[in-house]
């Protein structure tokens, strides 16, 4: 990345506010990227039991506009995202040729354009792929750096929908996004996140991000900035896809039981030919949660063992506060690949029992608050 | 068989369903059981209006009111449930509210097949068999018979009440 | 892998396909059953079911396992797993066969 590209995307709208709390930043592919804010303990509970405030601005936002754009993102694409219906969005995998995942990404259907969103890490990979197969119609504009995301988390996260957008922002379905005003102020507004709590996204100008900011604080007083950091053991518990955690030797989406996220119908996309080999010729290995019985942090990339036979890795791992145990998901051979058996995995202690189970490891508050 | 008097009249079922003319397709209750099944009859005559264009030659109940037909003895016994015995009458006092409760709306149609056609003086016979409930949706098995043969049959999902988003 | 643990996965295998095929046929989806994983959220995000699939869904395992699904527990239906979690703790609560 040229030195230009660093300067330019420096750090967010909210560095400065976020530094008022005392915020722990650290460089993310040149960006300066608040990883912790109030405290872990602080900032899981506020997700968890009451709501939120994270700074996603450094995400990847790309609009895509004239003939084409459709049938461009059809191919770079795992999904579908013919059929989508105006104001849904589709989260969905860009693969390489030979079926590894390149980026996850959400795909917004607004009118005649689209609009491509990914996690800043990724940034760089989907603008290459979308210039790269772009054809000369097609118009890609990265609004990445005009646009602030803030995203804000927690069961009773739609309460500030509530009082800044009103009653049509509490009705926002899952995956469903929609345009709207704060003030003068045009946001998109997207019901999506990965923390399995309820969870939106604000869109809106970079400069406008420090108000809506102020005007959510108005709101409730008492919500929590967060950090970066919080987010992996939130994704972890709720089985949410975690590209850096989830995929640590390359790979594949069947393995990692991403099927969801591809559409087997359709006809053509990058990658889709090894998809379908993946499945055909039958899955070697598969990632599945696992929760620890006694004390202990599963090492990352340690092993899983059925007495002294080596039966997989840890990937993603940590320890959940909500259910006191040491949880991952690890990648098992195919035959011990199902919940309900009880196996060994390496802590820094040692290895410790642990019982495959089905993730999410429990139920999110939010599963029991109804919104208003 | 033979129905003598009705459990519940047209008078009735009006007074107890959000329905009203031109799309009231049921005459009347003959068999209840709040809250889990019913009986009821529906008149074909030549009168409906939907007739002299389905069809200018051959007149013939649509198929989709049939459905509708099944759907508000549906609305009955969901109605019904808590409020009446299966005679008819309101347990307590009469409840003029139960008009306001929220309407019942068909949320799917399921595997419907229909078998006869129904035309001009034919009397349906509609049952409908209350079954799962989950998340303010209901499962009910209806048929629609006309003199013991079969003429349509399937099973249809209802809201009751508010429907909440199950994912997050 | 000692045989006990042959025996857990031999009974989870079957009841996960088998849910699978209900799963299929219920809501006739245009999937195969390896096109499904098991930990898959099965609304919302995931598979993308709403709450009219999940009454045909529950109605298509009760016929198909003869058995009563609870309305009141709404992470039972949270995914095959979720639900073949539940399938076999009834099947152990009650000795049938699922």
């Amino acid at each position: 990345m040229t030195s230009e590209k660093q300067a330019a995307r420096w750090c967010s709208a909210l560095y400065d506010a976020y530094k008022a709390e005392g915020a722990h930043f650290a460089s993310v592919e040149g960006y300066q990227t608040a990883m912790q804010v109030s405290g872990p303990a602080k900032e899981y509970n506020a997700i968890r039991s009451h709501l939120g405030i994270t700074d996603r601005s450094d995400m990847g936002k790309f609009r895509l506009s004239g003939n084409g754009s459709l049938e461009l993102i059809q191919e770079l694409v795992a999904g579908n995202v013919d059929s989508l219906a105006e104001n849904a969005l589709r989260y969905t995998l860009m693969l390489d040729s030979v079926g590894r995942i390149v980026a996850d990404v959400q795909v917004y259907c607004d009118f005649n354009e689209y609009i491509v969103t990914c996690d800043g890490t990724l940034r760089d990979a989907v603008w290459e792929r979308l210039q790269g197969h772009a054809e000369s119609n097609v118009v890609i504009d990265d609004f990445s750096e005009r646009y602030a995301a803030v995203a804000v988390e927690g069961p009773y996260s739609w309460r500030i929908l509530q009082q800044l957008i009103g009653t049509e922002g509490i009705s926002l379905r899952p995956a469903n996004f929609m345009h709207s005003n704060i003030g003068e102020t045009d946001v998109m507004l997207s019901r999506f996140g990965s923390t399995g709590e309820y969870g939106y996204l604000f869109f809106l100008p970079r400069d406008a991000a420090p108000a809506l900011l102020r005007q959510i604080r108005e709101v409730d007083s008492e919500v929590v900035l967060c950090g970066r950091k919080v987010h992996d053991l939130l994704r972890l518990e709720v089985r949410s896809f975690n590209f850096a955690q989830d995929i640590p030797r390359g790979e594949t989406p069947l393995q990692a039981g991403l099927h969801w996220m591809i559409d087997f119908r359709k006809k053509s996309f990058v990658g889709r030919d090894a998809v379908m080999e993946d499945k055909s010729r039958g899955l070697d290995k598969k990632l599945v949660a696992l929760k620890f019985f006694e004390d202990g942090e599963p090492t990352p990339l340690g092993g899983v063992y059925d007495g002294p036979n080596l039966v997989g890795y840890v990937a993603n791992s940590g320890y959940s506060r909500r259910i006191r145990a040491g949880v991952c998901l690890a990648y098992l051979n195919a035959v011990y690949a199902w919940v309900g058996i009880e196996l060994k995995a390496d802590t820094k202690a040692g290895p410790r029992r642990a019982k495959t189970v089905s993730s999410p490891f429990f139920a999110t508050k939010s599963t029991k608050v109804q919104i208003a | 068989m033979n129905y003598l008097k009705p459990i519940l009249s047209s008078q009735q079922i009006l007074n107890l369903l959000p329905f009203s003319y031109p799309f009231l397709l049921l005459d009347q209750v003959v068999e209840l059981v709040p809250g889990k099944r019913a009986v009821g009859l529906k008149n074909v005559t030549y009168n409906e209006p939907y007739h002299q264009g389905h069809f200018p030659e051959k007149p013939i109940m649509p198929g989709v009111l049939i459905v509708d037909a099944c759907g508000q003895l549906t609305a009955v016994v969901c109605r019904t449930a808590g409020l009446m015995d299966g005679k008819g009458n309101f347990i307590g006092s009469p409840n003029p509210k139960v008009q306001k409760a929220p309407i019942e709306y068909l949320a799917a149609i399921n595997r419907f097949k229909f078998v006869r056609t129904v035309v001009p003086g034919d009397q349906l016979v509609l049952e409908s068999n209350i079954g799962k409930k989950l998340e303010g949706l209901l499962n009910a098995t209806v048929r629609a018979t006309v003199q013991g043969s079969l003429v349509a049959e399937g099973s249809l999902i209802v809201t009751i009440g508010t429907v909440e988003s199950v994912g997050t | 892998m000692n045989s006990r643990m042959e025996a857990v996965i031999t009974r989870r295998r079957e009841v996960i396909g088998r849910l699978k095929q209900v799963l299929i046929r219920s809501l006739d989806l245009e999937l195969e059953p390896d096109e499904i994983a098991e930990d898959a959220q099965l609304f919302g995000l995931g598979l993308g079911l709403d709450s009219v699939d999940a009454l045909q869904l529950v109605v298509g395992i009760e016929d198909e396992y003869n058995c009563c699904i609870p309305s009141d527990n709404i992470s039972i239906y949270y995914s095959v797993n979720t639900l073949a979690d539940f399938l076999l703790a009834q099947r152990e609560n009650k000795g049938d066969d699922v």
